[in-house]
């Protein structure tokens, strides 16, 4: 039986005067792979951005509802802003690896914690980089600039990098758009596996890519979700007339 | 990502094929030998081939929807969605032959027509075979199944010009011989349907389409007095 590891409740966000999210109601299920899909501008990277309090960062937010992870308010007064995005993990669209080593890139967040020893960093980066699929090309170069990096091994750096807190929740946001076939099919199979160990929120423009990878999937249209269900049933048989005519390219 | 679910796909086809393949040898052995429960025992097996086929059905659709196969992975994919449509009609077939042989069981009428026993033989075999080259992707053991195709034809077509002769000599046992031709013509589409697969196997292989002599087209108007448009 598949476990609701987030759920929102009536979620609402603002931006200014900009209604962005209409009354969302959404699970999510742990360990699982959930696409959220949708055209451009329809709300789904500020609803992944809801997860980990993101939009905080973004002024005149206003939030109304609730988004729950294990049953616990995020939004709530008492909410610890730095442990959630430590549980909830995300990488962006373009590779942002820190102006550092490929080492200290994953060992920088362990390391100003100031909880771990030395050789329990060394120990996690090690573990986190092998579970990106990225320690056999870099274990020989660990301490060179994470810019010689190519494009697709930056993106699963960042990857590794999110994965070193062991966050139960890691959130895409298009993480392949800007990679080649092969890097994306890499990172595509990694998801695939990854889900195993944590729940995996991705927003993709790439229809097939969500078809591929995810087990739910989500549509948006203008602020609402308009239909959420298994990738299966959506793909196939969708209920609503706007994720239909969105899947078969009549708009979006 | 794709080959082991098409192979789990190719495996589920293979079951069906094997139930199809077993209910053709059931509904003949009440022809020649004291098997009462022959026709049900086919019903039986038809059920399961239909809920076989919305299965696979089920499954081609979820995984070009997934999963936008290109390629042979969308040839093999399509192609097993029209095997398994083939194999539906075979148990159909099937189920006809049970009917007129349940009329027929141990009929005496029955040794008067040696040759459809060995058009059954044949037809049994263009079958294993078909269903062997897909397996196999094997496009000669294919084109085999294809060419054997004429000689399936040749029997339906002698047995017919007998069976009217017979009923001429013997008017009281027209219901019976009607019967058989019954049994020949289904035959005659089993045949039909496993040169389909073995058709299908050729596609999946070389993208090639062979039916209705598509790849012969000079040859085949030429032969028929069309012209081709």
């Amino acid at each position: 039986m598949v476990r609701e590891q987030i759920k929102t409740e009536k979620l609402n966000l603002w931006f200014g005067s900009n209604h962005v999210l209409h009354d969302i109601d959404i699970p999510i299920y742990d360990k699982k792979v959930t696409a959220m899909i949708g055209p451009s501008g329809c709300g789904k990277s500020t609803l992944l951005r809801c997860f980990n309090r993101m939009n905080d960062l973004i002024d005149e937010t206003r939030i109304k509802g609730k988004v729950l992870i294990n049953g616990e308010d995020i939004y709530a007064p008492k909410a610890d802003v730095t442990q959630i995005r430590t549980r909830v993990g995300m990488v962006f669209q373009k590779p942002n690896p820190f102006p550092k080593s490929i080492f200290n890139n994953v060992a920088y967040g362990l390391a100003i914690q100031g909880k771990y020893s030395k050789s329990e960093i060394k120990d996690r980066v090690e573990k986190s980089l092998k579970d990106a699929w990225i320690w056999d090309e870099v274990k020989d170069r660990l301490h060179e600039s994470a810019f010689s990096l190519s494009g697709g091994q930056q993106q699963r750096l960042c990857i590794a990098r999110a994965l070193a807190n062991n966050p139960e929740v890691l959130l895409l946001d298009e993480p392949t758009s800007a990679l080649d076939p092969q890097s994306t099919a890499k990172i595509e199979e990694l998801c695939l596996v990854l889900k195993n160990q944590v729940t995996i929120l991705i927003v993709t423009h790439n229809i097939a890519q969500a078809g591929r990878i995810s087990d739910f999937t989500a549509f948006m249209y203008l602020g609402d979700l308009v239909e959420f269900g298994p990738t299966e049933k959506l793909f196939t048989v969708p209920t609503d007339n706007r994720t239909e005519a969105y899947l078969t390219g009549v708009f979006g | 990502m794709l080959a082991p679910k098409i192979l789990e796909l190719k495996k589920l086809l293979m079951a069906e094929a094997s139930l199809v393949e077993k209910m053709v040898s059931m509904a003949f052995h009440g022809l020649y030998h004291e098997y009462r429960e022959s026709f049900e025992d086919v019903l039986i097996f038809e059920k399961r081939v239909n809920q076989l086929e919305i299965e696979i059905d089920n499954k081609c659709v979820s995984l070009i929807a997934l999963n936008q196969p290109e390629a042979k992975d969308l040839r093999t994919i399509l192609m097993i969605y029209k095997i398994n449509n083939d194999l539906e009609r075979l148990g159909d077939h099937t189920v006809n032959i049970a009917e007129s042989v349940a009329r027929l069981s141990m009929n005496p009428v029955v040794n008067q027509l040696p040759e459809l026993n060995e058009m059954k033989e044949k037809t049994l075999q263009m079958l294993k075979e078909s269903l062997d080259a897909f397996t196999e992707e094997s496009t000669e053991l294919s084109r085999k199944v294809c060419n054997d195709d004429n000689v399936v034809d040749d029997y339906n077509r002698s047995i017919a010009v007998k069976l009217i002769h017979l009923m001429k000599e013997n008017a009281t046992a027209i219901e019976e011989y009607l019967h058989l031709l019954r049994i020949a013509k289904n035959l005659e589409r089993i045949a039909d349907l496993s040169t389909n697969i073995a058709e299908s196997t050729i596609y999946i292989a070389h993208g090639k389409v062979i039916k209705h002599h598509a790849d012969e087209p000079k040859a085949y108007y030429a032969l028929t007095n069309l012209n081709p448009i």
